[in-house]
């Protein structure tokens, strides 16, 4: 599943403008997020350094990341999830898509982005639970170690 | 091929073919007619670098630096390459973090650049590493006249458990100098911010796990962008000896962080003078914050070494805290 795949990212000259201005990416969160789609991979690393600026995204991108946890692009889910993740508390209202991304997504990395973003939100579901709970059992180390640490913290 | 026990298991791989089956630095002959003052015979670059020690023949400098995104676009950016080179001609060792680019020949041009002027620098660099979306290489460069090196001599230390984003790239060097070497190993990390506390205590498993590694070399030094402030150490901060050269000096262009560091064990470790810190950019080149950042997010930051071995133990000076110089 792809969302917005009609929409262009950001060029580069522009990600290097904003890389040092959190609130410049923040403004600008969805077109970097979208920018990870290229096929450039200088242009996705500067994308996802921007990225990396913001500390908590705005509740408002909630819905619109929670609808990219699943995109069949790995470095876009990944950050999606990761972000999801950033808002913390707040975000427990897509929990189930980043649940759904544990269990579903064919990329490791996004399962493993997931199962960490779940650890941030307090009160999980039963059924993200049980989604952390078959995850801390899995045969990818990482993975497992991270779904452990989630429950750990809910 | 050796094996060393890791987190829960992770084993060192030999990516040059000499490795430890048969090369050894010890083996390379130091030539007293190419040890200068550490200039390589070539010009030395504009710029202000009086607060900077001059590499000598009897001290070395080793350096640390993520150049932020060495890729295609900096590659092409003439004042940025010119500045990348001054700042490696500082150096007689620098471990660089973040190259980017597909294009394995970008090192090589940024060497060739270093070199421009007439300098003798070579270079290892590591495999590219990274979990998804862009993979970075690690690099050491190294006045090739006055240090022993080479990809023979280098590895990545593997990670099984994938518990480490970026796993660390270690290289063993050697002085070539007439008065006897100074041989230690360098341990380049860049660290993941979103996972920099359970990386930190995991790096002190790494530091500990190459000494033992790399013993009976006893000067093993971690550096890099570890992403944290000295007090943030924790696992990593509570090895026995272990000193961050870098401490209370910001280390990011708009200098408000200390990111970057330069890690020894003091009781092992004599040969340090004492003497480390942060080149500051806009200070050095006579730059605006913004030409700065078009060079890199971070500063290059540094320490000094004698060129001879010391033995273990570390002078007054050092065990009081170096002398952090800007």
């Amino acid at each position: 599943m792809s969302v917005e795949t009609n929409l262009d990212g950001l060029p580069l000259e522009t990600l290097k403008q904003i890389v040092s201005d959190p609130e410049q990416v923040q403004r600008q969160l969805m077109a970097v997020l979208r920018t990870l789609r290229s096929e450039d991979e200088e242009q996705r690393a500067w994308a996802s350094d921007c990225l990396q600026q913001v500390a908590e995204p705005p509740l408002e991108f909630g819905a619109e990341l929670a609808a990219l946890c699943m995109d069949d692009c790995e470095p876009l889910a990944d950050w999606a999830c990761r972000l999801l993740g950033r808002i913390g508390g707040n975000a427990s209202p897509w929990q189930n898509h980043l649940a759904e991304a544990l269990r579903e997504h064919p990329a490791m990395v996004v399962r493993q982005s997931a199962a960490a973003a779940l650890g941030k939100i307090p009160e999980l579901s039963v059924a993200t639970r049980e989604a952390l709970c078959r995850a801390a059992n899995s045969s990818d180390p990482r993975l497992k170690r991270l779904a452990t640490q989630s429950l750990a913290e809910d | 091929m050796r094996s060393i026990p890791f987190y829960p298991l992770m084993i060192v791989l030999l990516i040059g073919l000499g490795g430890y089956l048969g090369c050894d630095p010890n083996s390379i002959a130091p030539n007293p007619e190419i040890i200068g003052d550490g200039d390589g015979g070539a010009q030395v670059p504009p710029g202000n670098f009086a607060s900077i020690p001059q590499r000598t023949g009897t001290t070395v400098l080793i350096g640390s630096f993520n150049i932020q995104r060495l890729g295609p676009s900096k590659l092409a950016d003439g004042f940025v390459m010119e500045k990348f080179a001054q700042i490696i001609r500082l150096f007689d060792v620098i471990a660089l973090q973040e190259i980017t680019s597909k294009d394995q020949r970008t090192l090589d041009a940024l060497v060739t650049e270093v070199n421009r002027l007439g300098g003798q620098y070579s270079y290892t660099i590591s495999p590219r590493i990274g979990r998804t979306g862009y993979l970075e290489q690690y690099a050491f460069v190294f006045d090739a006249t006055r240090i022993a090196g080479g990809p023979e001599f280098c590895y990545v230390v593997q990670d099984d458990a994938d518990v480490l984003h970026r796993e660390p790239f270690v290289g063993r060097f050697r002085t070539l100098f007439p008065t006897g070497p100074f041989q230690f190993s360098l341990i380049n990390i860049h660290t993941d911010p979103d996972e920099i506390a359970y990386e930190l205590d995991v790096l002190a498993t790494v530091f500990k796990n190459v000494r033992e590694y790399e013993y009976p070399e006893d000067d093993v030094l971690l550096l890099g962008d570890l992403n944290a402030d000295p007090n943030k150490f924790q696992q990593l901060g509570k090895i026995p000896g272990i000193m961050p050269l870098i401490d209370g000096l910001p280390t990011n262009t708009r200098k408000n962080k200390t990111l970057d560091n330069i890690l020894i064990d003091r009781q092992m470790t004599g040969e340090f003078t004492g003497r480390a810190g942060v080149i500051d950019m806009e200070s050095v080149f006579q730059l605006q914050l913004n030409d700065v950042e078009r060079i890199s997010d971070h500063l290059p930051v540094w320490a000094e070494f004698t060129a001879t071995e010391a033995g273990g133990g570390i002078t007054a000076t050092a065990a009081t805290g170096p002398t952090i110089q800007r």
